[in-house]
């Protein structure tokens, strides 16, 4: 790091101070400044007050002595540890420049702004020869009586166009006798407009609010592409039955976050979370499992996943979603996913792309078990972060993946 | 549709709202009720406005306050700056004067000095104007005050049908909005649908029209207005352009332009006192973007700048009225 | 509080410190145009009061509001932006150091008129009960403050609707540049706060410990649903009301007698290094790190984008039709 060389200058003490004056200087060139130590007396219209140093380190330079007048912001001295050289020095009194104090230029900009914008909408409301006279209220009216005004006369002044213009163009029209204008005038026009039922507005919830605020982020933010595979199911499937016999048998989603725990481990770039700076890549894998609430789709996250055996994995994920159902999730259930696995196979959605949750730079949406004959499949679709992931690199985990599953 | 009085109409609108949307709250003194012997019992305003929402209701979204307006308005707005749709009832304009910190340096200031982050769509509703006799501490309008502050909506409605409609506006719309209800017109009644409806703000009302001279006119005086004109009409054969901005802010400006340019004439009518009002407001409008449209100087018709005065012979002086109307038309005819 | 949470006390502890003593040194350079209130000498009040905040529970601050919005979590980089003016700031260089909100942070606004956060807080503690949430609302008044009537109304309502509500009193004795005695009838500020019919203590606002602890209390008890409290803690003021005010109503050897006795930081570090709960060489990592955090704040600050006149029209309304 370069040697750290602080300037001293005029304070601005108050909204009124413009200049100052320096009375004396409490310290000499070569002295050593603690932060906060008086340093300058200097002198305003209103009061003489001292400065304090604004950082510790020595006195190097004095640029404007005792007497002498300069405007807030002007360099009068230089503090600097030793290690600033001369030449350090004279390089940053030569760069220095006062900060913008004047409103001037940019007041005077603004003056020239409109003082009512938008508000003001075209108002050069002076009719020229050729444009339709017709006041708003009454264009309003036409409009909701589906009466154009092109070629319509008016019996106003100067053709200006009037309600019962309008309203005999509308009745001429349609032969059906609109609404007549009785008090006050402006029902008609409303009225047309109530025909059509009024939703309810059911509003956000905060996790609704927050899913929306995540969604759109990573949609926006995240290049997203998608790999596709199908899984020979047989195996898993065979799997399932055998361990069914057991007190709290493992689901087939359980199967396969243990599979993608155990796979995670060999693809670090794809177990990683994003950063600006480069990938921040986990030693375990910490998998987050989609679970559907009322409020909103959450995602609790099974961490060190890959280290628990499946029994342990399926009854870590139970609590997760009996406590999801009881809506007793903890802050802490929710940080810390390094992937995530959405399942929707129970609706017999056969196969879908999941977005991303950001910082996490992939996904994998599992689609349902399809039989055919003797034959099950599965649809697996991993998401990935473009920028962190290239195709190779989530096909390679796609593919370790699928044969980790399809030997179960 | 029914012939409904504005007590009605409003009353109307709130239950709509109340069931449209479960963020709806009203709150402020004497609007719901409380329970007695384990029964309810309904306040319902005290102007009747608020009748049964608190039985329908309860105390959750139907809140009595203590006589506190300073709290009513900063327990709104913190409401919305959390999300939810307040509804403060003020009883009286006045009484603003109490909270006009919390209206004008706060309210009307989130989203703007916060950059953007926030929206705090409260409606203020309150009662506005005289004919009460009610004296000088009820019977204020003040809504040209408010119009004057930028971050806050006004809305004004002259009859029962607007009423409902501008209600419905304000409490959906994501700005803060003050709403005054002019006490006299409370029992005034004319066709009000059923349904729920919305009355865009910014948009002036048209309730007469002619090409003689324009009259603008805001609350209660759009009907002395329309009362003139019929007149003017009937007698004379004059025929007159009747405005009702219906919201001060944001104001048509565009409609009234229009009309003055096709009718060279003005007439600007409003309760409150002349100085920095919306009379001066709209004539210094007219002069400064439609000037060349001119044919006679502009006249106004306002209150005195006096206070608002109690006995009955003293307010009626005080008021503007149909007759002084028509003199001041005829002025600008002469 | 376990070893990491007394660390990230302390870490916040000395950045409010820093982000005040470095605001006071830009401001003097006259980059930072206005006016600025430091916060220096009442940091332990905002940061034993808002650890145990989340982002949920919302919080209105006063004038001098630079040390909750950081205790609460908001950015100092953007902060200092916006003390900057940048349009990268918090409130797009539209609020300034008075007006500095960040709403995903619970943060509702820095608030400059004396008293008016506490009726504004209740209706977020209001929010809070009609949805059934269990977030609290908490305002911080100064000892200056507690003379504005409508803190009173406010007060009485959280108490008539049994609100989630805290009041946090920061008594540092001065109403501007008046003393509490020639300003306040009755100095036991919490015997007037409990006047209202709510609980009130008094608390060293210098001893992080015994703010967290009174804090801790009252939060919880308006979590589950045991209506309002009031919280007063008293502490220095290192600084003027204002930066630039040149205090000729105390003299220098007060203000260093103040800074010797009443300090929260060297109080805090004196407990936590004889109790052994932290190392000298973590505090002095925690140091390190946040100056640099600082320096990188101002400098960004400095870079900051600039608004252009035209940005005087944005966000008066949600539209400008």
């Amino acid at each position: 790091m370069s040697a750290r060389i602080v300037a001293v200058v005029v304070p601005k003490w108050g909204l009124e101070m413009t200049e100052g004056t320096v009375s004396s200087w409490l310290k000499q060139p070569g002295d050593m400044v603690a932060r906060g130590e008086p340093l300058i007396e200097i002198e305003s219209e209103k009061i003489v007050n001292s400065l304090d140093a604004p950082a510790e380190g020595m006195l190097r330079r004095i640029l404007l002595d005792a007497g002498n007048i300069a405007a807030v912001g002007t360099l009068i001295g230089v503090i600097a540890d030793a290690s600033a050289s001369e030449d350090d020095l004279d390089r940053f009194i030569r760069d220095f420049r006062p900060p913008d104090t004047g409103d001037a230029a940019a007041s005077a900009a603004v003056t020239t702004s409109p003082t009512t914008p938008a508000i003001a909408a075209p108002t050069g409301a002076a009719p020229d020869a050729g444009v339709v006279r017709v006041s708003p209220p009454v264009r309003r009216l036409a409009e909701s009586l589906g009466v154009s005004l092109e070629g319509l006369r008016g019996s106003g002044p100067n053709g200006r166009i009037l309600q019962e213009d309008v309203e005999r163009a509308a009745r001429g029209g349609s032969q059906d006798g609109a609404a007549g204008g009785s008090a006050p005038a402006t029902a008609p026009a409303a009225a047309t407009a109530t025909a059509a039922e009024t939703p309810r507005l059911e509003p956000w919830s905060a996790t609704r609010r927050a899913i929306a605020r995540r969604m759109q982020d990573a949609a926006r933010d995240i290049p997203h592409f998608y790999l596709v595979t199908d899984v020979d199911a047989t195996a898993l499937l065979a799997l399932r039955e055998r361990l069914r016999s057991g007190a709290e048998p493992p689901s087939v989603n359980d199967l396969i976050v243990h599979a993608v725990a155990r796979t995670l481990l060999s693809h670090p770039r794809v177990n990683a979370h994003h950063s600006d700076d480069g990938s921040l890549v986990f030693t375990h894998a910490h998998v987050a499992v989609a679970m559907a609430t009322p409020d909103g789709v959450v995602a609790p996250v099974v961490a060190y996943a890959d280290r628990l055996p499946l029994a342990e994995l399926s009854a870590a994920l139970r609590t997760l979603r009996e406590r999801v159902a009881q809506r007793k999730l903890g802050k802490g259930d929710l940080e810390g996913g390094s992937f995530t696995v959405s399942n929707l196979g129970m609706y017999g959605v056969r196969e879908f792309t999941s977005i991303i949750t950001p910082p996490q730079s992939a996904s994998l949406a599992v689609g349902a078990v399809r039989k055919d004959g003797a034959a099950s499949t599965l649809a697996l679709t991993l998401s990935c972060d473009h920028r962190a992931l290239d195709g190779a690199t989530g096909a390679a985990f796609l593919r370790d993946l699928k044969q980790d599953l399809e030997r179960s | 549709m029914t012939i409904k009085s504005m007590r009605d109409a409003l009353n109307e609108a709130l239950h709509h709202e109340f069931e449209r949307d479960p963020r709806v709250f009203l709150i402020g003194e004497d609007v719901g009720g409380f329970e007695k012997d384990g029964q309810p019992v309904e306040i319902g305003g005290v102007f009747g406005v608020s009748k049964g929402l608190y039985r329908k209701y309860g105390r959750k979204r139907v809140i009595d306050t203590p006589i506190s307006e300073a709290a009513i308005i900063g327990a709104a707005s913190g409401a919305a700056l959390c999300g939810m749709r307040p509804i403060a009832e003020i009883m009286f304009a006045d009484l603003t004067a109490v909270c006009f910190d919390q209206i004008v340096n706060q309210i009307a200031k989130f989203r703007y000095m916060f950059g953007g982050q926030c929206a705090c769509p409260v409606v203020i509703r309150m009662t506005t104007g005289g004919g009460r006799n009610a004296g000088a501490q009820h019977s204020q309008t003040f809504y040209p005050i408010f119009t004057s502050f930028p971050g806050l909506k006004i809305a004004v409605p002259s009859n029962a049908y607007d009423a409902k409609g501008l209600l419905i506006s304000a409490i959906r719309d994501e700005d803060p909005v003050l709403f005054f209800e002019p006490k006299v017109l409370y029992t005034e009644k004319c066709e009000v649908p059923d349904e729920a409806y919305a009355i865009p703000f910014g948009e002036a009302a048209m309730p007469r029209e002619g090409e003689d001279v324009t009259l603008v006119a805001f609350g209660q005086s759009v009907n002395w207005a329309v009362q003139a004109a019929d007149e003017l009409r009937k007698t004379r054969g004059i025929r007159c352009d009747v405005i009702d901005p219906r919201t001060p802010s944001p104001l048509d400006e565009e409609t009234i332009l229009e009309s003055v340019a096709a009718t060279g004439r003005l007439v600007v009518i409003d309760e409150s006192p002349p100085r920095c009002g919306l009379t001066a407001d709209i004539a210094a409008l007219v002069a400064d973007k439609g000037f060349r449209d001119l044919k006679a100087p502009i006249k106004t018709v306002t209150a005195p700048h006096t206070p608002v005065p109690q006995a009955r012979e003293l307010e009626r002086a005080y008021l503007p009225n149909p007759r002084r109307i028509i003199a001041a038309v005829e002025e600008v005819l002469a | 509080m376990d070893h990491d949470d007394l660390l990230g006390a302390y870490r916040r502890l000395r950045l409010l410190r820093e982000f005040e003593e470095r605001t006071r040194v830009e401001f003097q350079t006259g980059q930072i145009a206005g006016f600025t209130h430091l916060y220096a000498g009442m940091e332990a009040i905002a940061v034993g009061v808002c650890e145990h905040l989340t982002d949920e529970d919302r919080i209105i601050s006063t004038h001098r509001g630079h040390g909750h919005c950081l205790a609460k979590g908001c950015d100092p980089a953007a902060m200092m932006l916006e003390l900057w003016g940048s349009t990268d700031g918090l409130c797009r260089g539209k609020g300034g150091t008075m007006h500095i909100a960040d709403f995903s942070r619970g943060m509702l606004g820095a608030n400059a008129v004396v008293g008016a956060g506490a009726p504004i807080a209740v209706g977020a503690a209001l929010a809070s009960a009609m949805t059934g949430g269990t977030w609290v609302a908490v305002s911080f008044v100064g000892d200056g403050g507690t003379n504005i009537g409508s803190v009173y109304e406010a007060m009485n309502l959280a108490v008539v609707l049994q609100l989630p509500k805290i009041f946090v009193i920061e008594d540092n004795g001065w109403g501007e540049m008046t003393p509490i005695a020639n300003a306040t009838g009755n100095r036991d500020l919490a015997a007037r706060a409990a006047a209202m019919g709510m609980p009130a203590v008094a608390v060293d606002g210098v001893d992080f410990f015994a703010v967290h602890a009174a804090a801790g209390e009252a939060i919880a008890r308006a979590r589950r649903g045991g209506g309002p409290s009031t919280l007063v803690a008293s502490a220095p003021r290192f600084y003027g009301h204002h930066e630039g005010d040149p205090q000729l109503y105390r003299s220098r050897e007060e203000i260093a007698d103040l800074r010797r006795r009443e300090d929260c930081l060297p109080r805090f570090i004196e407990r936590v290094t004889t109790e052994g709960s932290l190392t000298a060489a973590e505090l002095a990592a925690v140091d390190a790190d946040i100056v640099r955090i600082m320096d990188d704040a101002v400098a960004k600050a400095k870079a900051g984008p600039r608004p252009v006149p035209g940005d005087v029209f944005d966000h008066v309304y949600a539209r400008y039709r």
